[in-house]
């Protein structure tokens, strides 16, 4: 369980927003709306360690965030961000499997198992026929489910992921959400950032959104239209 | 490399140069000082070339841009501009290269790998690497203002050391260059093939791995900046190995593990030094280590850049 209690999330001396209380339980799925620039991403990121943009008292699995080491934030999170840049021949395989990194020495030698698991999760996606392509010269959709891929790879127990129904045609779309949902069925915690107040309706068991630079979380059941007048259009 | 060990002005029967190398005193004693001193020149050539195909790589893996390397970025000419003051203010050191030369050498590879890194920020890709260009520019004015104050000794020591060669192996310092030189090349085979792993895929990668940025980072700087400065100061600036060889590598391997790329630039950074030394001591007149390698590394850097965008992602 992720738990937050009187944060607030701020780049530099600008305070970005408030969280009095959060929570993010084994078998949720909850999305984060917000208008451009609220700070969605930079509060994805932040509870991944990537940056010390997290202010107060936050733990995870009982630990204290601020004592966690990235490592170990590592293997209890698996983060999507919305694209990724690569330098080399990376092809789509090479970037499922960097998702299990941090489990492997200096050398950085890739058991045969792994491989396997890749090549499985890959399948289990519709994309197995594309492992050995280039990841650069993927379709933009192609590249998210190789992200997700990714994720899954690392096998964690929260799955947060930054807008990811962005660049997904609709058959994707459906695909990674039914996937999205499957892992929160298994008893694991999924948290995304999204432009698609729709798709919080259908799948999430709860919504999150940021409204006058404070972070509120209702049950989905309780979502109306009336919310996004109010997240979006108001000032 | 045994090429480059038994062909050469002074001819020496094959099977002498065996038996030399094996341990076994010849009868003519002068062959085995020549063998000798050809021995270490290419031993120098061997970890030289294959150390700055290293540096190359990691700069290019780091920056992740595939023109980047120890030239382009202006580092070698920030060490030549070290090096330049040290020749032209130490008149009283001996020998090829003191202690101030390579005090003031790794100094200023240092100040340009500080420059580069603080611009890495705010600059990506080409820009980057214009703006080493025109460090190496600077540099290179800087130095010929140099060059204009001292005398014709001082200036004829700094020209010779400005062509490249690895054959500066006589003096006293050439045994701990070499244990050092290996030392780092030991350091980058071992511990970055995971870390640069990391780093083609990002700063969320990087710390995702295990690492922390800023460490990695300074570690990777200081590991180039030693790299490229010991060989710069040893052999010259040369130029072309360091951005050629890693293109090549990462052309001929299909995979983008560094371990590969790392040992695959290290032997080819190795063959083309030895062969461009094989070329040298047999062209029959004095010719720049660096036109060699400009020969064949101008080409490759051409065909790199035409086919480059779609998978290296130029910027």
């Amino acid at each position: 369980m992720i738990k937050l209690h009187n944060c607030n999330i701020s780049i530099g001396e600008k305070r970005l927003f408030n969280c009095p209380d959060f929570t993010l339980e084994k078998g949720q799925m909850i999305a984060l709306l917000g208008k451009n620039g609220s700070g969605k991403s930079t509060f994805l990121r932040a509870l991944c360690g990537f940056n010390k943009s997290l202010f107060g008292d936050c733990w995870i699995d009982e630990k204290p965030f601020i004592q966690l080491h990235q490592k170990e934030i590592q293997k209890k999170i698996a983060y999507v961000p919305v694209k990724q840049e690569v330098f080399g021949k990376i092809h789509l395989k090479d970037l499922v499997l960097s998702g299990n990194m941090s489990e492997r020495n200096f050398m950085d030698l890739i058991r045969k198992e792994e491989v396997v698991k890749a090549e499985m999760i890959l399948n289990q996606l519709n994309i197995g026929h594309l492992s050995e392509n280039l990841f650069v010269q993927l379709s933009d959709g192609e590249q998210k489910l190789g992200l997700l891929a990714k994720a899954l790879f690392q096998n964690a127990d929260y799955l947060f992921l930054d807008e990811p129904e962005a660049f997904l045609d609709v058959g994707n779309r459906m695909k990674m959400f039914a996937e999205l949902q499957k892992i929160a069925q298994e008893g694991k915690s999924v948290f995304f950032s999204t432009h698609q107040p729709d798709l919080a309706k259908k799948y999430c068991t709860h919504v999150a959104f940021i409204e006058n630079q404070e972070l509120k979380i209702i049950d989905a059941t309780l979502y109306e239209e009336q919310l996004i007048h109010r997240i979006f259009l108001e000032d | 490399m045994f090429v480059n060990i038994s062909w050469g002005d002074a001819l020496i029967p094959q099977k002498d140069v065996f038996s030399i190398l094996c341990g076994k005193i010849s009868e003519n004693s002068s062959w085995s000082y020549i063998i000798e001193e050809r021995w270490l020149r290419t031993l120098n050539a061997v970890f030289s070339g294959g150390a700055l195909a290293i540096s190359g790589l990691i700069i290019q893996s780091f920056f992740r841009n595939p023109l980047a390397g120890p030239g382009v970025l202006g580092i070698s000419s920030g060490a030549s501009v070290g090096v330049a003051f040290a020749i032209l203010a130490g008149d009283s050191l001996s020998g090829w290269l003191g202690f101030s030369q390579y005090f003031l050498g790794f100094s200023g590879a240092f100040i340009v790998l500080m420059i580069l890194m603080i611009l890495n920020k705010w600059v990506k890709g080409v820009t980057l690497l214009v703006i080493g260009l025109m460090i190496s520019f600077f540099a290179s004015s800087f130095v010929s203002l140099l060059l204009n104050v001292s005398d014709a000794i001082q200036t004829k020591k700094y020209v010779e050391w400005g062509f490249g060669s690895f054959s500066m192996v006589s003096n006293d310092s050439f045994y701990s260059y070499m244990l050092v030189l290996m030392l780092l090349i030991l350091v980058c085979l071992l511990y970055f093939p995971k870390l640069l792993n990391a780093w083609v895929y990002g700063e969320n990668q990087v710390s995702a791995a295990g690492y922390s940025i800023k460490g990695s980072r300074l570690l990777i700087i200081v590991i180039i900046g030693l790299i490229v400065a010991l060989v710069t100061l040893q052999c010259g600036p040369i130029s072309f190995i360091g951005i050629a060889i890693p293109q090549v590598a990462r052309m001929l391997f299909k995979t983008s593990h560094h371990l590969v790329l790392l040992i695959g630039s290290f032997i080819g950074g190795a063959f083309i030094a030895v062969l461009s030394d094989i070329i040298l001591r047999n062209a029959g007149f004095a010719l720049p280590l660096n036109a060699i390698t400009a020969l064949f590394g101008a080409p490759i850097i051409i065909w790199v850049i035409l086919r480059g965008s779609k998978t290296l992602q130029m910027q």
